[in-house]
């Protein structure tokens, strides 16, 4: 009897895990299908539409990279994309677009179409931009191609895509990423990216060899193919066997035109002829990329952009008004001597003057500053930290403060008797004292600091709030405490008697004491309209009576009149990543990973 | 856009820097991983004889990926160690490495690579780059407690790659025992798995014993062994030995007149023959292992001590950071907890300058409390202004007082300015971080370097308190020796001593050096209070052919190179000395700071280092390189800029928001002066997420008690801390037997209720999560 109890017991429990594997089995199944199905093919079709975007509430001055990358020529206007946007005759055409660095333009049965770099596809119709959306997503778009049969082809980090006018869905022809595409005489399109160079015929894509597999351009005439990558420039029939091009070596771009092969190197075009013979052309400011549309020869220079007309060279359009050549990621914004010193995310400092058309821009050459994360004058001259540790800058020269070893410096503060610095290692404090975790901060990496007229130095970093007192730390306020929605604090300011806290993911709060008692911890109020909001380092500004946040992807906010919300500012910023505000006499100047703009203060339809 | 914490933070696990099996670090994850680069097979040869220990490691670690990867060989070695050789396997071909003049080998290596006829690889100790010897921290010991860091590349897709380390080092015997400890568990990652693992060894002296904390050995014919498959390296390699004879006085001797080693003879499997320097003079070695005479009784028992006067210099400048720091707290809370009642302690923290108003005290528990409480609230400082320190705590401690100076080892002053400041008080000196450099070394009575065993550092902390008589060194014989021979001059010359300083009873201490006349029958003396009736002798010989210690030859080689570099330290660097240090280096086949490993013709090193997971990308190139670019995966081409005074290139960027946790490729394209392009794929990891803590504590604890604290968190996490109320974080540290981090803190005096204990755990990428659990306390 047992026996068979204990059979029965192993037969069901047999039954049983077969019904579970099986069933996990059918599960498994069933999710990499949905997924499968879910997940866009390499041939896929999804809709498209176009959705006008609103008239932006007021217009900016606004300053970005002065370099164009491409040019459209359509029947009514000449646009150019670059760094200051997509811009036609009458200077930004932009200002509605989301977003101002621009990678791409083209001409597509006469409307001008164009990418921005941040992502999104745009057609402009009728003086009015159009967001062309698809079921694939935000596209970024480094390509865009008109085909002789009307069709635009785009290239893009997520693919090579192909629209036909006035339709309502899009092909994804390749999931691949494109930087350039081309078209052959055939029909047959020359694509190629960070993977590779393909050959699209129909619906069939064949691999081509290159020297190297990250492809930056491609071109075609006729049967001669040209690509461009990291070890120079190459060339072949297009049937195959890419050679390097002697001399080019070092080319940052290309383009055919005429017959000719043209290429940017080391601040030289030269014109390659078919049998490959190089000569070069002198232009009157040094080229820096030389590009084509429409069978005609552009070449962007510093002083703006030619093109080649009758054997020689016709400024097509000035450079506007810019940031210095180079990034325009800004990190940090100061005054000193009445310049505007810009210092940059991912180079060193510059000095603008503000009341100059084009800005006379002057580059800092000092390594002692570079990856800027703060700026502060003191004393006549600007304190700098950055990624290579804390400098004094005088307006000519920069000169390292605390110590080679130091490491890199995040923020700084005037404090009691000098100038406070927070280094990923810790605070120093003027009497050359050090803090860092050891002595109860609640983290070592101090990202932000603002000192309080009663004697307190709040301390700001990835894992809570710190008070220091004298060289001591007063108190701390961690995750574990519940105090802030957000541990990871970007930024402080005070405001009013009170400190405002920026957490980066978790908003804005505000910690509030006792008149009595102004150096306890406090109580804290956060502001719920901001949850989830990426407060940038350094980017909580009082100005105009008012307090401004700056956030990272979420634009611009400002703390209404009655201090009991946070509200956005709408404006047509060069970016939604805010990453640095300084007030200045008449407005406040918003510093953005895409540029700089003036914002007026009063704001626009604002009383004085 | 995703932002992440960019500044690399030091390394912050406190793990002691013992001798270190290498292990092969794949460079696509930053940190062992298995399922990319695995231990296939194992092999540990040691063979141990008058206390010193000659190792012999040879490993295949096979990579388990489809792409071809690069991996990064580290490991590290205590100050008595010498490297000896290093060799990298190519399929079926050795290629071992040669012992140049450091600047030659750079020359030669750069040489190399412009021409791109071949890629060398080239193995320095320390930093990679062009510190000069005779810098600051230069002129370390021959491989003074370095890490040792070797890029190993290419190893292809499902290829094996060999690689073999030889060094040796001295063993401590100390109170009867020796140790000799190999760490295999590395100190901030996950154990890797051997495949295969053997061990052998070769014990000439002495008889095995096990330890309980290591792996589990088996005792052999002739010492000891292990072996096993699937072998989880969690656990070092701990060997206790016990020796054989008690003899208090012994004479070895190596010679071999012939220059060449005789066919037939008998070497061990970790020798070569070319290992052996054709010497035609003779090497002794003259060991001495006191039973304790006078001094024994009162040593063996209760470690009771008369009345002293402690003056504690703690160094809080900047440079005395992270584990560190921890060590040295440590350190201190252990020399405070062992003082009497009728000795009297003063703790004087320093930077720039001492702090002021110390005064001696009795050590109460409520003035150590203080003098701890009043520590941990002074902030760190920069500079170091050691002789100052030195001189305050000497006017404090009077004629017969003891300093001890827990120091990071940084920023200190020759040794004549502190020997000057000290005006002859006995120094004893704890060096928490990096190495004991020789002005340290010189000055001191005594010093503990953050790599000795744990037997070297319970005699460092009993001689600290002990009568100054218990610790008395040998009496210099009129030959200027610290022993006499008789019946026979064998013309010795250039001894020094080695091992346990001064000498101890129950430790083994000796006097390594050369003769020049053999002598078949002598009678060897050595006096010492130590030895009964304060004398031992010993009837020995200098032969006139000896092969079997075939040690003495480098060992003695190395000891003349730690003689003339504290020559250099104190009297500056002279022509003659850098020549001999590299011809002795050469002769002897060992590493110094004045020279380098140069493999040719294949590549052992490439210095570029990326840093993963952060959005600053660095890359350490050749000094020729006139561009960097960094070609990422989402599209961007990032140049690189030169970091001032270095090789090092970088770039910030940010990562694309959407961008998934995961191994992304990155191509580093590189060009010289004379156009050429190099082009390199590493990988860097995106590790955007906060590691989880789960703690577990004790359910009661009381005032004044040593609280154990566990938790298990995230297996890529290398640093986790707790801290108890505002008292200093403590480090948790993995622990294999309890299957979870553990760590322990002192309940300060007077706590009571409910204390917040707040865990903190730092990920490889630098994500920090964070846990909090409450600890009830009762008086």
């Amino acid at each position: 009897m047992f026996f068979l109890q204990k059979r029965r017991t192993a037969v069901v429990a047999a039954v049983g895990i077969t019904l579970l594997f099986s069933g996990a089995g059918l599960y498994l199944k069933l999710k990499r299908d949905v997924g499968s199905a879910l997940d866009a093919p390499r041939g896929a079709t999804r809709p498209l539409s176009f959705l006008p975007l609103p008239e932006p509430a007021s217009s900016l001055p606004r300053w970005g990279g002065g370099e164009v990358v491409a040019v459209a020529l359509t029947p009514e206007s000449f646009f150019t994309a670059g760094g200051s946007g997509v811009r036609d005759e009458r200077g930004d055409a932009s200002a509605e677009l989301p977003t101002l660095r621009a990678s791409a333009v083209a001409s597509w049965r006469g409307d001008a179409v164009a990418g921005l770099e941040a992502g999104g596809l745009f057609l402009r119709r009728g003086g009015h931009w159009e967001e062309l959306r698809t079921g694939f997503g935000l596209l970024h778009a480094r390509a865009l191609l008109e085909t002789p049969g009307g069709e635009l082809l785009i290239g893009a980090r997520e693919g090579l895509f192909r629209a036909a006018w006035g339709a309502t869905a899009m092909d994804r022809l390749d999931a691949a990423p494109v930087q350039s595409i081309a078209l052959a005489p055939s029909g047959a399109v020359i694509e190629g990216g960070e993977t590779g160079l393909r050959r699209l015929d129909g619906s069939r894509v064949k691999a081509l060899a290159s020297p190297d597999p990250w492809i930056q351009w491609v071109g075609v005439q006729t049967g001669d193919l040209a690509v461009l990558t990291p070890l120079g420039l190459a060339r072949g029939p297009l049937e195959g066997g890419l050679a390097p091009v002697a001399g080019c070596e070092g080319a940052t771009s290309a383009a055919f035109s005429d017959g000719h092969l043209y290429a940017a190197v080391g601040g030289r075009l030269l014109s390659l002829d078919v049998s490959g013979r190089p000569s070069e052309l002198f232009l009157p400011s040094q080229p820096r990329r030389v590009m084509a549309s429409a069978g005609t020869l552009f070449v962007d220079t510093d002083a703006g952009l030619y093109r080649r007309g009758e054997g020689r060279w016709e400024l097509a359009r000035p450079r506007p008004a810019s940031l210095p050549p180079g990034s325009s990621h800004i990190g940090a914004l100061a005054f000193l001597n009445g310049k505007l010193v810009v210092g940059f995310f991912d180079q060193g400092l510059a000095a603008g003057d503000p009341s100059a058309p084009s800005w006379n821009w002057r580059s800092v050459q000092d390594q002692a500053a570079w990856g800027v994360n703060a700026l502060l004058p003191s004393g006549g001259a600007l304190y700098v930290a950055s990624l290579r540790g804390a400098a004094r800058f005088d307006g000519e020269h920069l000169r390292p403060v605390g110590g080679a070893d130091a490491g890199a410096a995040f923020a700084m503060a005037p404090s009691e008797g000098g100038l406070a610095v927070g280094y990923g290692q810790g605070v120093a404090l003027p009497d050359a004292h050090f803090l860092s975790a050891f002595h109860g901060l609640p983290g070592n990496q101090a990202l932000a600091l603002a000192q309080d007229p009663g004697g307190l130095l709040f301390v700001g970093t990835p894992t809570g709030l710190g008070a220091i007192r004298g060289a001591r730390v007063a108190w701390r306020v961690t995750s574990a405490d519940g105090h802030l929605p957000n541990a990871w604090v970007a930024s402080l300011a005070l405001f009013n008697g009170k400190l405002y806290i920026g957490t980066y993911g978790g908003g804005v709060t505000r910690r509030d004491t006792p008149a009595a008692d102004r150096a306890a911890m406090g109580t804290y109020e956060a502001f719920p309209e901001t949850a989830g909001f990426k407060a940038s380092s350094g980017c909580l500004v009082a100005a105009g009576g008012a307090l401004y946040l700056g956030t990272d992807g979420q634009g611009l906010f400002r703390l209404s009149a009655d201090g009991q919300r946070v509200e956005p500012v709408k404006a047509p910023l060069p970016s939604p990543h805010i990453t640095a505000i300084l007030p200045a006499k008449d407005g406040l100047f918003i510093g953005t990973d895409e540029g700089l703009a003036k914002l007026p203060l009063p704001l626009p339809g604002e009383g004085a | 856009m995703r932002r992440f914490p960019i500044l690399a933070s030091a390394l912050i696990c406190a793990a002691p820097l013992l001798a270190q099996a290498g292990l092969l670090v794949p460079t696509s994850t930053g940190r062992p991983d298995a399922s990319v680069l695995a231990i296939r097979e194992m092999a540990i040869d040691i063979g141990i004889a008058r206390g010193y220990a000659r190792v012999n490691v040879r490993q295949v670690f096979e990579n388990r990926t489809e792409a071809v990867q690069e991996g990064t060989y580290r490991f590290a070695l205590p100050p008595s160690a010498s490297v000896g050789d290093f060799a990298i396997w190519d399929g079926l071909q050795r290629i071992p490495g040669v012992i140049l003049e450091k600047r030659r080998a750079r020359a030669i290596y750069r040489e190399l690579t412009k021409e791109k006829k071949v890629d060398p690889g080239l193995l320095q100790q320390g930093e990679e780059e062009d510190q000069q010897a005779g810098e600051e921290g230069g002129a370390g010991r021959p491989s003074g407690g370095s890490l040792f860091s070797v890029t190993v590349s290419p190893i292809p897709a499902r290829a094996t790659k060999r690689l073999e380390l030889q060094f040796q080092e001295e063993t401590p015997l100390i109170g009867g025992v020796g140790e000799f400890r190999l760490v295999l568990r590395p100190p901030d990652a996950e154990a890797p798995v051997a495949a295969k693992l053997t061990i052998h060894v070769y014990i000439e002296d002495g008889v095995f014993e096990p330890a309980a904390s290591g792996l589990p050995l088996t005792a052999s014919a002739d010492g000891a062994e292990f072996s096993g498959e699937q072998v989880k390296l969690d656990r070092d390699l701990v060997l206790r030995i016990r020796p054989k004879d008690a003899e208090p006085l012994k004479l070895s001797a190596f010679r071999n007149p012939d220059g060449a080693l005789p066919d037939g003879l008998a070497l061990a499997p970790w020798e070569r023959p070319s290992d052996v320097p054709p010497e035609k003079d003779g090497f002794f070695l003259l060991e001495a292992t006191p039973s304790g005479g006078k001094a024994a009784a009162p040593q063996a028992a209760e470690p009771a001590h008369p009345a002293q006067n402690l003056v504690i210099l703690f160094d809080t400048s900047l440079s005395h950071r992270w584990g560190g720091l921890e060590t040295a707290y440590g350190d201190l809370v252990r020399v405070l907890q062992s003082l009497k009642d009728q000795d009297r302690f003063a703790l004087i923290p320093y930077d720039h300058s001492p702090a002021s108003g110390a005064q001696l005290a009795a050590p109460t528990p409520a003035a150590i409390e203080a003098a701890l409480t009043a520590l941990r609230a002074r902030p760190l400082g920069p500079g170091a202004d050691v002789p100052q320190a030195l001189a305050a705590a000497r006017a404090l401690a009077g004629p017969k007082g003891r300093i001890l100076l827990l120091t990071s080892g940084q920023g200190v002053a020759a040794s004549k300015a502190l020997k000057a400041a000290l005006a002859g008080a006995p120094l004893f000196t704890v060096v928490t971080n990096g190495e004991a450099g020789e002005s340290l070394r010189a000055a001191s009575s005594q010093l503990l370097s953050p790599t000795a065993t744990e037997i070297e550092g319970d005699l460092f902390f009993r001689r600290l308190l002990a009568p100054a008589d218990a610790a008395a060194d040998t009496a210099v014989a009129a030959s200027g020796l610290p022993f006499s021979v008789s019946g026979g001059d064998p013309k010795l010359r250039d001894v020094y001593p080695v091992l346990v300083r001064p000498m101890a009873a129950g430790s083994l201490s000796g006097w390594v050096g050369r003769y020049g006349t053999p002598q078949p029958k002598v009678r060897v003396e050595l006096a010492s209070p130590l030895f009964p009736g304060g004398r031992q002798a010993v009837d020995a010989a200098f032969p006139e052919k000896a092969l079997e210690a075939r040690d003495l030859p480098r060992r003695w080689a190395r000891a003349r190179v730690d003689d003339l570099l504290a020559r250099i330290e104190r009297d500056g660097e002279r022509r003659e000395w850098v020549d001999e240090i590299i011809a002795l280096s050469k002769r002897y086949k060992f590493v110094t700071p004045y020279t380098a490993f140069l493999a040719a013709p294949r590549s052992l090193l490439r210095p570029r280092r990326i840093q993963p997971g952060d959005p600053v990308l660095r890359v350490e190139c050749d000094a020729g390189t006139v561009s960097a670019a960094a070609l990422l995966p989402f599209g961007l081409k990032l140049d690189l800029v030169r970091r001032p005074q270095s090789n090092v290139w970088e770039g910030r960027f940010l990562v694309p928001e959407g961008l998934k946790d995961g191994t992304y490729p990155v191509r580093i394209l590189i060009q010289d002066a004379s156009g050429a392009r190099v082009s390199e794929t590493k990988h860097f990891v995106l590790d955007g997420t906060a590691p989880e803590i789960r703690p577990d504590l004790p359910a009661v604890a009381h005032p004044g008690e040593l609280v154990r604290i566990t938790a298990k968190t995230d297996k890529d996490v290398v640093f986790l801390s707790a801290r108890i109320g505002d008292a200093p974080p403590v480090p948790l540290r993995w622990d294999p037997a309890a299957n979870c981090s553990v760590g322990l803190a002192r309940l300060p005096q007077g706590t009571a209720g409910a204390q917040e204990v707040v865990f903190e755990a730092v990920d490889a990428a630098k994500n920090r999560g964070f846990a909090r659990a409450t600890l009830e306390v009762r008086p």
